[in-house]
């Protein structure tokens, strides 16, 4: 029989009770019961907790609680619905606005190209032979000067002002010129409207309200 | 409960928008979790709430459930861990079984009932009645082991995965759930002799 004490015994008494006790751990807790009636009080008495512990009473399960839950999870549904609509139409809103800004990059990057092209050309040719083409490209860089501010939110021209600007200046532009200049002001002014609409008032409410 | 393969199949049907198959599962289990939740807060609306809450966090959480898991033992486990939520929140109002030890008012009742004793029939009920009432004043992680054990009949690794700990704290937890509740016993005059074992 081992030293060991009453109290380190209660987890031996529990292991035993549950079967979960080696067969020579049981010799020596049989040997130790024999002489200790506290013990064998301890034994007795977990024996009736493990017994009745798994008859302690359960509930009736109340009558219609499945529809309940169920009728829960609906109305969550319900209310998630719209919250997902909102959460595409942000996903399109976001794709096409993409979508037109690199378009303006391409646009931007094909428009400058097109105008080294014109100054390369301009510089081979001599100042004194391309005048016309010197008042051409200058005209056509302060309408990209106007056309930058305007992204950078300097200027805020509209569709109007910027056709008027050209009509004033009544300046025969190039055929090249003038769809870059439209390409420009179709995209900017779109872009300028979206991200308006998506980082302005609407937007970040109906992100928000989806997270 | 069904068999986890069945359950699975079930899940894998609501990820796929199919509304009788996430039915199917509250009507599988809104019983299962009713009883625990009960056994747990002792409180029919509030046991009521908890399920409801159960399944609308199942509901919300499905996506993120691991197919390779038991089903049962997730949602056993979201039970588990909302009650002994909602029994920390309104511990402050509870007698912990400590506080207990130092307050007659409950124990003696059974002793003054009067009928005749011993009788076996009477100590029974009366064992059942204040053994039900001494779990209910266990701490909760001790509750939970309990009822996870005796009253679901979860093995001890079952009960490890279900509370995400360890299997020798299982083990622990239900060593000291057994103590407490035998010292409570005996302290309260109801022993072999008195039920005629």
């Amino acid at each position: 029989m081992s030293d060991m004490g009453c109290t380190e015994r209660q987890q031996q008494i529990q292991d035993y009770l549950t079967g979960d006790l080696s067969p020579s751990a049981q010799e020596d807790l049989t040997a130790h019961m024999k002489v200790c009636s506290s013990c064998r009080r301890d034994l007795e008495a977990y024996r009736m907790v493990l017994a009745a512990l798994p008859s302690l009473p359960d509930p009736s399960v109340p009558v219609g609680l499945s529809e309940q839950v169920i009728a829960a999870v609906h109305a969550l549904r319900a209310a998630r619905r719209p919250e997902r609509e909102t959460a595409r139409v942000v996903l399109v809103r976001r794709t096409v606005m993409y979508v037109l800004t690199f378009a303006f990059a391409i646009a931007l990057g094909a428009a400058l190209w097109g105008w080294a092209a014109r100054i390369s050309a301009f510089a081979v040719q001599g100042v004194s032979r391309n005048l016309f083409t010197l008042w051409d490209t200058a005209k056509d860089l302060w309408y990209l000067l106007q056309l930058l501010s305007e992204v950078a939110g300097v200027l805020q021209p509209t569709a109007q002002s910027l056709w008027m600007t050209v009509q004033r200046v009544g300046a025969p532009l190039t055929t090249h010129g003038s769809l870059i200049l439209a390409i420009y002001g179709g995209v900017l002014l779109l872009g300028t409207f979206l991200c308006w609409r998506a980082f302005s008032h609407g937007g970040e409410r109906r992100l928000s309200h989806v997270s | 409960m069904s068999g986890p393969a069945d359950d699975v199949a079930l899940v894998r049907q609501c990820l796929k928008g199919d509304e009788w198959a996430f039915a199917k599962l509250v009507s599988l289990y809104s019983g299962v979790l009713y009883r625990l939740a009960w056994r747990m807060l002792r409180n029919e609306e509030e046991a009521r709430d908890a399920v409801q809450e159960v399944f609308l966090r199942v509901y919300r959480a499905l996506s993120s459930f691991d197919q390779s898991r038991k089903f049962s033992t997730w949602i056993l486990r979201i039970t588990t861990n909302h009650c002994i939520d909602r029994i920390r929140r309104r511990r402050i109002k509870m007698l912990s079984i400590d506080v207990a030890d130092k307050d007659d008012t409950y124990l003696p009742v059974v002793l003054v009932d009067g009928r005749p004793t011993p009788e076996a029939r009477y100590g029974r009920t009366a064992l059942s009645e204040t053994l039900d009432q001494m779990v209910l004043r266990l701490p909760p992680i001790y509750q939970a082991v309990v009822e996870l054990r005796y009253k679901q009949q979860l093995a001890y690794s079952e009960i490890a995965e279900v509370l995400e700990i360890p299997l020798g704290t299982v083990k622990a937890r239900l060593h000291r759930a057994h103590r407490q509740l035998k010292e409570k016993l005996q302290s309260s005059g109801i022993g072999p002799e008195a039920l005629d074992l």
